[in-house]
Order: structure tokens, then sequence, then C-alpha cells
């Protein structure tokens, strides 16, 4: 261990490097575990179609979102649209020509979509398959407006990439709390 | 609030196992392999035992099916260091949180029926047999206690329903464990205890009724109904 | 590194002092840079992943789904075929597939009222099974070698046909024959018709599938026996399965309520048989005895009955024949029944035989006598001692002293529902006269005798509809399979026999196809069950009912015109008129329960429910899962003996054919334990060895999962120094086999039992090489007699 051995020292800065290394990613590790925990970091979700709710919901069009999302109400799942919804207003697309169609590409795609005959949506919003969770129950029962768990879905022009809201239980806990629903673990957990 | 409980009928039961297989397939247990079962490894959340007494020609041989007790006193949530496993005393029955067991196998020990499973396995299914598992049930992974949970699920479905109608769940009929719908002899009973008025009830107060272990104090929700006799003439 | 490197370490963990060896704060910072940049670059992945991690189960394993229905279909695993409803899944429409993810039993379903035996709970195992045939496969080189070529469907009925029309046309449409397994009755109805005009007359049952007790023989009626469990006292069963097999959900429901008791009577389950099955266990009294004796016993009750006038003079001098005398009989002979019971089935006699004490005979005959209704019951696969029809008539003999036919309680005919039939097929122009009128083969025997012997004529062509004879036959060796020359089998699984087929025809499971039941095992009860189909048939998959009717139409003329169907259920739909318009019976409804089988309630007039149009009849009777008539009338005995005599036959050859395991030939000293064969109820169809769940619960009653045993008595197993789980070899003449012994002491001492159902070399990865076939003990005929050692 003396001054004049630089084998030694390289030996022993690359093993400090390494050790300290270690230490780093393991922190690291650690780290982005409990940012994942704390932030329920999911992968940003791209859509088939680059629908505007914007312009569905709001305004004159003003859509309900039973309209779209048809089994709210009366099953445990929402439902998303396929393309005899969509179509029931977008019909004339059919007709619409090839250049017309160039200006409006997402309308393009429906046309695409529709022959085929279904829209390969992806799921954003969802609940590990420990969970069970009605629609219906939260909607019709417990009155619970779309935008409280969904967000504000009225200004958005193009799909969500990721939920608006963190659903942790710790945040459905505190509703149901609030509101004096089901607390019970077996309400929930299957 | 409901206590949900199940009645046995011991005279009835054929061994038949109607009920193990109904629940694995509700449940979503996987199929085990032999080298697992061969290790005592296989999971069966109704489990029926064959009681085999005496020498032949006066051999006697019994079946008890035997599933979580659903007691009142479970040892197993006296002893979880998380609270995984808890009493629910909304529906009388004892839940199994998977997200929070931590793999102790602390109340497989004490539950003194035996009827808490543990992953000692990744659940395995063939890509083929995949689909038909239930929605309804979560897939365990390696690691966790799973036990009878009186088909939980059915009972969210059957609130989810009752309150749409707004009304309470039936005590007797509409909801109904996968194990009891199957059993061919008719020998399983199923419903709320708490409401005097069901045929249950009734047959709880049966001479022929009693519990496995009453006197470890475990109050379990699962009765039984002792073999009957044959008298002459 | 050497030494240096280690005393370098120690240094690098803070040991030494000095500058050179700590961390500088530069140092620290440049690290801690680069991990943070490593931490971006990989946090796409790795906060993903790490959320993943998190989660139970990534949620990919559950197909997105749309809203559930609930479909009424038929169990297609045996031939009793329940009632079942298959909960479905449906297709979101994002085109993610249609599920079937449990089936239920039938709540309407008179003959399981909601309830399911696990082999029908194992199901979906069957039609999600990786084993399945997924297309039609031609057999390339040699039978049996195992290479197959996938073939499409039109070549495969192309080929079949050029078959059978050069066999037609060459005079010999006779020799074509249909082996069934009884558990699909749309397809077997469908091919028999087709065999019918086709000019074969051999369409044939597997024994198990339609079991007459020797019904056949002593009423004349040819089909299912019925037993009215429901209404019984006292029963009294020769070994016959009622757990484990012939219509076991009826047959479990039936005998709980049995013991339940109908006016505040328990009844009393005597069960006589080599080993303590399940049944016995459950049973009030075992009765063990001497395997294959057991109609040697009932005889010996028989004897007990007429000895002590304990049956019913009145019924016998009234309606049965050969009670007295047999027209024709050989001086020397005993004449008749009563003769013969003096004669050669006294108690003494019997005991030794069977080792049932005197004492016990004459009780069990007193208890019979007096705690009626009595019902005596045969049942069960016969592999050892005498005849089977030797067997089933002398059982059945006992129900005709305690004049128990055709009364509650006791034997009853099956009743057919009306159902408007198709119209009959005439022998037609295509076929030569004198071919019409050879005789049919009815018996998996017969028709090993006729492919081996060529007697009564050679078979060119077989079909197997489900049937696995290689497997589960004792009659069909392997050598059998290879005499035949075109060999098709509709098989959902490769099984032992489909492995030697020319073709092999993907069979759709009941969840895929339409299905009907005309009558249940032993079930006195007229009802109809239609089933619909849940999914569509997964792979290329094809209901065989399907295929005849394709097949038929690759004929013309009197081929095709008998098949005036595209599809199944249009041929399904026509029966169904005659329903519509019967005065009695209804629908499928909530009201069905055991109750109505109680004989004053079916003795009432049910009138029919009105429905509106035939449409609608169809659509709720789809909806509901069949059609029952609850009526019985009891006493009818021109429906009941339909022997030539109008009466119930004591025939001869109960004197005449063998009674008891005698074996010519071979010196059995060396083989001192008789063996007892039986069958698991989780073994009991022919696809379920390779459902994983139906090997976890081998067994019974102790089970054993994923393997074969054999159950040995302890004291025997002790003197043979064999403990349990040991392996031991069982050899008989024929074969020596190696498996686990399973002490039990329900086992007899001098016999071992093995169960069957095990030792598949085919069928599939959870059945194929697993345990062992106990049938190779008595290939060659060889007798049911083996030595045990550890080995």
């Amino acid at each position: 261990m003396s001054k004049s051995d630089p084998i030694g020292r390289l030996a022993g800065r690359l093993v400090r490097w390494r050790s300290a290394a270690v230490g780093l990613a393991l922190l690291g590790g650690g780290l982005a575990l409990l940012a994942s925990a704390c932030l329920r970091y999911t992968p940003a979700v791209e859509q088939p179609i680059a629908f505007d709710h914007h312009r569905h919901v709001s305004g004159k069009n003003g859509i309900a979102c039973t309209s779209c999302h048809e089994t709210v109400e009366k099953e445990t799942f929402a439902g998303i649209p396929q393309p005899d919804t969509c179509m029931s207003c977008h019909r004339i697309i059919k007709r619409m020509t090839a250049a017309k169609l160039a200006a409006k590409p997402e309308l393009a795609k429906l046309k695409d979509f529709a022959a085929a005959g279904w829209i390969p949506w992806n799921r954003v919003y969802g609940q590990p398959d420990y969970v069970f969770f009605s629609h219906r129950r939260h909607v019709v029962i417990g009155k619970v407006e779309c935008a409280t768990c969904h967000g504000d879905m009225t200004s958005l022009t193009s799909p969500p990439v990721r939920p608006a809201i963190n659903q942790s239980m710790d945040w459905c806990m505190n509703c149901h709390q609030q509101r004096q629903a089901s607390t019970d673990c077996i309400s929930c957990h299957k | 609030m409901p206590r949900w409980g199940m009645v046995i009928d011991l005279d009835k039961c054929t061994g038949c196992r109607a009920c193990m297989i109904a629940c694995k397939q509700e449940n979503n247990i996987a199929p085990s392999t032999q080298d697992q079962a061969d290790r005592g490894r296989l999971i069966s959340w109704m489990n029926v035992l064959t009681v085999v007494e005496g020498d032949y020609p006066n051999t006697r041989v019994r079946f008890l099916p035997m599933l979580c007790q659903q007691c009142d006193k479970p040892p197993c949530v006296r002893v979880c260091p998380v609270g995984a496993t808890y009493k629910s005393t909304q529906q009388g029955i004892v839940g199994q949180i998977y997200p929070r067991c931590i793999g102790c196998r602390y109340c497989a020990s004490a539950c003194p029926y035996q009827v808490k499973y543990f992953n000692w396995f990744p659940p395995q299914w063939p890509d083929e047999l995949k689909p038909p598992r239930n929605p309804d049930v979560a897939i365990r992974p390696k690691g966790v206690i799973e036990k009878c949970t009186f088909c939980v699920q059915r009972l969210q479905k059957a609130r989810d329903q009752a309150a749409i109608e707004k009304r309470q769940v039936r005590s007797e009929g509409e909801y109904v464990p996968a194990c009891v719908e199957s059993c061919p002899a008719k020998a399983m009973y199923f419903g709320d205890l708490e409401d005097q008025t069901t045929e249950i009830a009734k047959i709880t107060r049966s001479a022929r009724a009693f519990r496995v272990m009453e006197e470890l104090g475990t109050e379990p929700n699962v009765i039984y109904l002792k073999e009957g006799e044959w008298i002459a003439g | 590194m050497t030494s240096g490197g280690k005393n370098n370490q120690r240094g690098a963990t803070g040991a030494s002092s000095g500058n050179e060896h700590a961390v500088a704060r530069r140092d620290f910072l440049k690290m801690v840079g680069l991990g943070t940049a490593a931490l971006g670059a990989g946090s796409a992945v790795g906060l993903g992943a790490a959320a993943q991690a998190l989660n139970v189960v990534p949620q990919e394993d559950f197909p997105e789904h749309g809203p559930e229905s609930r479909i009424v279909s038929l169990c297609g695993l045996c031939p009793a075929r329940c009632g079942t409803i298959v909960r479905k899944l449906g297709s979101d429409g994002l085109k993610r597939g249609e599920w079937a993810i449990k089936v239920e039993g039938n709540p309407l379903d008179p003959v399981n009222q909601g309830a399911l035996c696990p082999v029908g709970q194992a199901a979906l195992q069957l039609v999600y099974g990786p084993d399945r045939v997924r297309s039609p496969l031609k057999c390339v080189g040699e039978r049996g070698a195992g290479n197959w070529q996938e073939i499409s469907w039109d070549e495969a009925i192309a080929t079949i046909k050029a078959k059978l029309a050069d066999l037609r046309t060459g005079g010999a449409a006779h020799t074509v024959a249909a082996l069934s397994s009884g558990t699909s009755e749309l397809a077997g109805r469908l091919m028999a018709r087709f065999l019918d005009v086709y000019g074969s007359p051999n369409f044939i049952f597997e024994a198990d599938a339609a079991p007459s007790d020797g019904q056949d023989i002593t009423q004349g009626i040819n089909g299912r026996v019925a037993y009215d469990f429901e209404n019984a006292r006292y029963i009294l069963s020769f070994g016959a399965p009622m757990f484990e097999a012939m219509s076991p959900v009826r047959q479990m429901r039936a005998i709980g309520e049995f013991r339940g008791g109908w006016e505040g009577r328990r009844g009393k389950l005597v069960q006589i048989e080599s080993r303590m099955s399940a049944t016995a266990a459950k049973a009030d009294e075992w009765v063990p005895v001497n395997p294959g004796t057991e109609g040697v016993l009932a005889l010996g009750i028989a004897n007990a009955l007429v000895k002590y006038n304990l049956y019913d003079a009145a019924f016998v001098a009234a309606h049965v024949a050969g009670f007295d005398s047999w027209p024709g009989n050989e001086s020397g002979q005993p004449n008749g029944f009563r003769a013969l019971l003096s004669q050669e089935y006294d108690a003494p006699k019997v005991a030794e035989i069977t080792g049932v004490q005197v004492e016990t005979i004459t009780r069990l005959a007193h208890e019979f006598a007096i705690s009626g209704p009595s019902l005596a019951v045969a049942g069960g696969r016969r592999f050892t001692g005498g005849t089977a029809a030797f067997y089933s008539v002398a059982v059945q003999a006992l129900n005709a002293l305690a004049g128990n036919i055709e009364k509650p309680g006791g034997v009853l005919t099956c009743p057919v529902p009306p159902l408007s039939w198709w119209p009959a097929v005439k022998s037609s122009a295509g076929v030569k006269p004198e071919a019409v009128a050879k005789p049919a083969l009815d018996s998996v025997k017969s028709l090993a005798r006729a492919v081996w012997e060529s007697q009564p004529y050679k078979i060119n062509a077989l079909f197997l509809l489900g049937a696995n004879p290689l497997f589960s036959s004792l009659d069909f060796p392997r050598e059998t399979i290879t005499k035949v020359p075109f060999v098709v089998s509709f098989a959902s699984q490769l099984d032992e026999t489909a492995a030697y087929a020319d073709l092999v025809l993907p069979e759709c499971s009941s969840l895929e196809r339409w299905e009907i039941r005309t009558s249940s095992p032993g079930f006195a009860v007229s009802s109809v069950a239609v089933g619909s189909p849940v999914l569509a048939p997964r792979y290329e998959s094809r209901p065989c009912a399907q295929v005849v009717l394709d097949l038929a139409h690759a004929f013309d003329g009197d081929v095709a015109g008998a098949f005036p169907w595209t599809e199944p259920s249009q041929a399904l739909n026509e029966l169904l008129t005659g329903l519509y318009e019967s005065p009695h019976g209804e629908i499928f409804t909530e009201r069905f329960q055991t109750e109505y089988l109680r004989p004053e309630i079916r003795a009432w007039d049910w009138p029919a429910r009105k429905y509106g149009s035939r449409d609608d009849f169809v659509k709720r009777l789809l909806a509901h899962g069949g059609w029952v008539d609850p009526r019985y009338v009891y006493g009818d005995y021109r429906a009941g003996l339909k022997a030539p005599s109008g009466k119930f036959e004591l025939p001869r050859l109960l004197a005449t054919e063998a009674s008891s395991p005698i074996f010519s030939g071979g010196d059995l000293s060396g083989y001192p334990f008789e063996l007892c064969l039986f069958q698991p109820i989780a073994l009991m169809g022919r696809a379920s060895a390779n459902l994983p769940y139906l090997q976890e619960i081998v067994g019974g009653p102790q089970v054993w999962p994923w393997d074969s045993f054999v159950e040995i008595n302890p004291k025997t197993a002790a003197s043979l120094g064999i403990e349990n789980g040991d392996w031991v070899i069982v050899q008989s003449a024929a074969a020596k086999l190696k498996t686990r012994a399973l002490l039990y002491a329900g086992a007899m001492p001098n016999v071992v039992n093995l169960p069957l159902g095990q030792g598949h070399t085919a069928l599939g990865r959870w059945a194929k090489g697993r345990g062992v076939n106990p049938l190779e003990l008595l290939a060659n005929g060889a007798a049911p007699r083996v030595r045990v050692s550890k080995a």
C-alpha cells in the first residue's frame, strides 16, 4: 500500500467505483420502486384513433357519456364504442371521397375500422385483477359523476395517454369513507 | 348483517368430489402435476377427506368435505402479522386479501382445519387453458396464501344486482358457492345463518348437527350432519 | 487478484486511513451524475417494469370480454348426458373471442336437477384441451406409426365416400360397422340412419353405453333398464356402481332421497361387492363377496325367498314364465327356475362359492321380502366371473320374485317420448337384396369376432364414434383393429384406437354442437333435453352429426334423399313437432322436483301446457333445456313385459350359462389373489384421463392423484412385507404390471383391486404413460388371478 504502487492504486479506485456504483444502483432502484409506487407510473397509451372528446361532448354536439360508453349503467364495465356506435352519426364518411378523407385523417381511420368491424382501443383505466369494480353500482346507486374518477374529459382534444387520476386504493377508500359506502375488504377484493 | 354459512349432510355425501372440481374451475386453481401432488402441494380449497377406520370386514369409510370453516373466532386472523386475512363482520366470511399477504405461512400453521393453502409454485396453465379462467377471481402468484372464500365473487355480483334492484341479497338461493351448486347428492346447503326462516337455519337445529373440533373454540360456520342409521322394519 | 487485491478491498471499505483511498467529492458527484443518467435512460423500462412487478399479475392474462350469457347445453362426457348451463363471456366486439368459463347443471333438467358430477365440471379442460385434434388427419404410411397429414374436410369426406361407394356397389354394404360410446345421441341417430339406408345393420353401442342389465332377456326390452330408486325402501345392489357410474348424478340424488326417507321411513342400501367401493362405504351394509360370484349369490337369495315362501306367488303365477318348468328341457337337467334353485343354489353351497355366510343369505332374503318396495340392482362392467347375461338375469329374477316389476320402487321401463321421428328409410335400390338380410352385429364381442374370424362376415370399414375399444375392451386387442381395412375415428383427442385409424376426424365437444337426449340411463321419466351450441367449433373440428350429413349428401339418390337437411339442427327441429302436439307434458319449468317422482303424483293425468306457435314452443324449449312428461302408468304389463311369452322370463340360460369364475386350464396355484377391477368416477368418461383436474381426484374412496395403485388388505400386505406406497409387481398369466400399493381395510384379504382408466399409451400429455391398464392382466383369456410381490 505504498504510494509507489500504481496497479494497486488503480485497482483500489476501481473497487471503490464498483462498490459505490453498486450502492448507487441499489439506491436508484429503490427510488424507482418507491417512485412508481407513489406515482403509479404507467407507460403512455396510444389509441388507434385520435378521438377528440371536447368536440363530441361539449357545446352544440353535447353527447352524453352514456351514449357511447353504453354499458356503464347496466354492467360492471363501461364499454367503449365500436364502429356501429360511431357510424350512427358518422354514416356520411362511407360516401366521402378520398380527397375529403385525406383532409380528415381520423375519419379516414374510422372508415377503415368500420370496414374491419372493430376498433382496437387500448385500455387506459384499469384495476388489478384482484379488484372488483362495478360501474353500474357507482353510477346508478352511488351517483358518482364520470369526472370524479376519470377527470374532466370534456376539455381533452386527444385521447388521454395515461389516467388523469391515480386510482389508488387510498383514493377509493377516501371517497368510500366520506360517503359511507362499504369499506369491507371483501366488497372489492376478489 | 348476513352471516353466510354452510351445512354439509355427511349421510348424503358420496365422496364423488364434484365439489372439488367445481371449486377449482370457479376459482382459477391451476391444474397440478404429479410432482406437486406427491409433495403434498396440491391446492384444493375444498378437499374431501376419506377416513378409513377399523379392520376388514368391519371397515368403516367416511367422507369429510373440508373447506375453510369461516370461523367466528378464526385462529388464522389472530396470527396474521399484516392483516391479509380478516373476519368480515358485514358478511361473516373470513376474507383473504392477496396483495397484503407476505407469505409467512403463520396462518397455515395456525389453522386447525389445515385449509389455508400456500402457493409454493407460480400457478401454471398451458396457453390453451388460460382463456376459460374466471375473470371474477384473481390469479394468485407464488408466495401468497389462498383459501376458500365461499365464492365471494358470486356474493359481490349478487350484492351488485341486489343494490340495483334496491333490496338485500336473498338469504337463500340467490348466492350459492360453486361447490353447493354442483353437489349431485344435494348434500350441501348454503344461506344466511342469521335468518331463522331459511331452510338452512332449520337444518342447523337438527339433532345430527355438529361442528368439527368445536372444542377448540373457533366457532365455525360450516355445520355438518352426522350420518344416519337404518332401523329394521 | 492477489492478496494485494484483498487488502485493497479491505482498504476500500474504509478500514484504512489516508485520503488516497477515500472517495473524493468530485468522484462522488461524478458517480451521482452517471447514476442519475443511467436512471433516466433506464426509467422508461425500469419504472414500467417496477410498476408491473408491484401488480399481482399482469393484466394481459385476462382477455377483455363483453357481456355474459348463460346457454343451455348437454354434457357429453358420459352416456347419462345431464343438462347443463354454461356461463359464457361474450366477445366485446373487439373480436377477442368468446369464452366458456363454467359449466353448471341445469336446475330444470329432471335427470340432474342442477347438479353435475366431477367429470362434467372438468369439461372445459376438454373443450380447451391443448391435445385436441385440430384438423382432419390422414394416416401416412403404416397405420399406428403416428405419421399424420393434415387434410381438408372436403378431402376427408371424399375419401370416405369413395370407399363406402365401392363397398356398396360390390354388394358389401353390410360389412361396414359403427361403434358408438353413446355420448352423442344426435350423431348416433344420424349415423344409424345412414347405415340403414346405406345397407348396413351394424350400429353398435359399447356395453356401458346402453346397459340393459338383463332386461332385454327377461322383459324383451332393448335399451336402458330403469330403476325407481326414489320410491324404493330397500336396495340390494349386486356390485352396481351406484355412485360412480351408470347415471351417477341422478343416482346420487336418488339415493340421497331414498336415504332421507319418504313418509319418515329411511331406506336401506345393501351393497354386495368384492371391495368396499364408495357405494359400499356409504351403504348401510357392505356384504363382501368373492369376485365374480354376485350372480350366484343372487340365486342363493332367490332360493331362500322361495324356500321360506317369501316371494310374491300371485305375481309369479300370473306374470312369470319359466318358474315351474322350461319348455324342451332335457332329462337330468333341473326343470324350471324353482327346481334349479333347490338343486343347485342351496345356502351352504352358495355360501361356499361366494364366501357369504348362510345366516347372511337368509337374513338378506328376509329383509328383501319384508322391507318393500325392494329393488335388486345389477350394473357395472364385468370382467370376471360367469357371463354378463347370467349375472344380470339372476339379479333381475329377484325383482320378479318380489313382484316388483312396473310397480313404484321397482323395475320400470324407460318411456319413449312422443317425438316426431324421421320418416323410416327403406332398403335401397343400391343394395343387393341378399345383403340386406345379413345378421346384425350387436356387441363389441361380436364385432371383434367378425373382424378376426370373418364370421358371420368380414368387416371392411369401421367408424368409431368416440369409442376407444383398444383401451377399454378385452375383446378388441390391437391386432383386431389392424385387420380392418378402413377405419375412421371421430375423436376429440387422439386415443389408442384412433392412432390406428386411416382417418381421424376432429369431433366437437358437447359445447360446440347441437345435441339431444331422448332418454337417460336408468331414468323412467319421459323427457327430451336439447343442448344448444355454446361456442363455435374450435380449430377445424366439426360435429359428427354434421359430417354424417355431409357424407350422405356426397352420395346421390336414396342415401342423400334420406337426409333432407343441411345441418343437424334442422334434423333435430323436426323431431320436436310431436312434443309440441302432445296432449301431455310441458317444457322444463321450475316445477319439476323429485316429489314428482312419487307414484301418486305420477299417476295424475298431467295436462299439457299451452304454448303459442310452434316457433314459440321451440324457442322456449331451447331456453329452458327440454320437455318432460312426469306421468307413468304403473302396472302396465303390456308395456313392460315384451318378451314373446308376454311374461317375465326366467330363462334356461340360468342353468346352462357359466355362473361362476371357473377357468379351465392353467395352474392357478401360483396366483393366489383374485383380481377385482373398478372404475373410479374420475376416470369414468372416455376423455377423462387427459383432464388434469380429474387426475387430481383419481381413486375411490381413497384418493391417489395422478397415478395407478393396487388396493391390498393391510394384513395381507403385512404378510407380504409390503407397506403403503411401496412399488409392487402384480402378475397374471398374461402380464406383469408395476404399480404402487395402497393399503386399504376395504379390500378383501384374498382380493386385490386395481382402477380402470389409467395406463393410456395415447390420448394426450396428461394421460399418456401414466399408471397401468389392468386389462392387460386379463388379455388372451387369462384368469383374473394374480400374484403380488414387492418390486
